[in-house]
């Protein structure tokens, strides 16, 4: 027997199934944590399981999709038994979404520079992306993650996230509209710093 | 909506999604979560509590286990235990081939050094692929009664040997483990010449040379086994 019970050969399996995704996992589960530690905490739980449940996992099928659904059920268990943190989650995620999806003519959507949208991305720097996709609602978030971060289909992002294609399908272009509001508070934020204006 | 404003919608859309998909292409560092695993792997789970009824028969179990496992042990022992592969004696054996001290054969690739080891050891495991190395030379060796396989092979301008044997006459001391692609190496390092080693299809494997870790990480990746 190896470790957490496995036998040679399950544990091999297991690291053979695991292991070439453990960069996708752990990207992921660093957008919807607090710290980097937090994020491999999760990702060390989410890979324990998945090494315990290898017999579950039929060979030929989406890996990756298999291993994230076990990291988002990880991550709702945790925020589940955490009462310190009940604030970080709606775990449905639409009624955290609905505030910001009212906004249905965002701020920054008419704004001149958005005529070549493709620009206007790419004058955000990685860094405030990132602010600004953890900003984002949970639900939202996971959405963003797997639609466009890790280019899944909708279909396997909503196996992932256990509900229909078409919420996943409103999710992403809600998700988007929202991070695009974000960053154009972000970039108003800094601009308003290198002025010295007060907020 | 106005069908303008569908299109402009589309475009940021389209435009915000290829900007979060360049995220995927942020390098992430693994290496401090598979060092976690690897520690959370090496430790033996807490057993599952047992029910109530049988709690006053672990000591009988754990006696009985005991019992096996000696009875197993010995049995191991008389039929001929797998012999350790001493990160001494293997720096030894790599500064004797540096110094042209053992009888080596030149070779050109990994299939002549198969063929020319196997006209000295019938039995002896497959040398594995080395894709982007140069083979320079093979030859035969013993360690602690194990029979070796060893190729002499060059990476760019590092030297580097790949050793081989049979699972069952030779396996790795406890070390270090490190986790690279879905494999498991195990590193020692015995006056300057660092080993890599791994079990793998019966064979037992480790490159050696006096490089850093991470470049015979690198090369032991590479090799198709």
């Amino acid at each position: 027997m190896a470790g957490d019970g496995l036998t040679d050969e399950q544990q091999q399996r297991a690291r053979e199934v695991v292991w070439p995704w453990l960069a996708t996992l752990l990207r992921t589960a660093q957008y919807l944590t607090r710290h980097e530690q937090e994020a491999e905490d999760l990702v060390q739980e989410t890979v324990l399981k998945a090494m315990r449940a290898i017999d579950q996992y039929r060979q030929g099928t989406d890996a990756r999709a298999w291993l994230l659904t076990i990291l988002r059920r990880t991550r709702v268990d945790w925020i589940r038994r955490d009462s310190r943190r009940p604030h970080l989650l709606s775990l449905d995620g639409e009624q955290a979404a609905e505030p910001a999806a009212k906004h249905e003519e965002p701020a920054g959507h008419f704004d001149p520079q958005w005529d070549d949208p493709e620009a206007m991305m790419e004058s955000f720097s990685d860094d405030q992306l990132i602010v600004a996709l953890k900003s984002l609602p949970e639900e939202i978030r996971w959405t963003l993650l797997l639609v466009d971060v890790e280019q899944m289909d909708h279909a396997d992002a909503s196996v992932v996230l256990e509900v229909p294609v078409g919420t996943i399908k409103s999710r992403a272009h809600r998700g988007r509209r929202m991070l695009r509001d974000r960053l154009h508070e972000l970039g108003h934020a800094a601009t308003r710093a290198q002025k010295g204006w007060s907020p | 909506m106005s069908e303008s404003f569908d299109f402009t919608d589309r475009r940021l859309d389209a435009a915000t999604s290829r900007r979060l998909a360049r995220l995927a292409d942020t390098p992430v560092d693994t290496r401090s979560l598979e060092r976690r695993l690897a520690g959370a792997l090496a430790d033996q789970p807490a057993p599952a509590r047992p029910a109530a009824w049988l709690r006053w028969s672990r000591p009988l179990q754990a006696a009985a286990v005991l019992t096996l496992l000696v009875v197993a042990g010995w049995l191991v022992v008389q039929a001929g235990s797998p012999a350790v592969a001493a990160p001494g004696a293997l720096a030894q054996i790599h500064r004797q081939m540096l110094a042209e001290e053992l009888d080596t054969m030149p070779v050109t690739s990994v299939e002549a050094a198969n063929a020319a080891i196997a006209t000295q050891w019938s039995g002896a495991p497959a040398i594995p692929e080395a894709p982007g190395a140069r083979v320079l030379a093979c030859c035969l060796h013993e360690l602690d009664g194990a029979r070796l396989a060893l190729v002499r092979l060059e990476y760019d301008d590092a030297l580097v040997k790949l050793v081989v044997a049979r699972s069952q006459d030779l396996r790795s001391p406890p070390g270090r483990t490190v986790v690279r692609d879905g494999r498991q190496y195990v590193i020692h390092d015995h006056g300057g010449v660092t080993m890599v080693m791994k079990n793998a299809g019966g064979r037992w494997l480790c490159v050696m040379g006096e490089l850093p870790e991470h470049e015979l990480l690198a090369i032991a990746g590479r090799i198709e086994f």
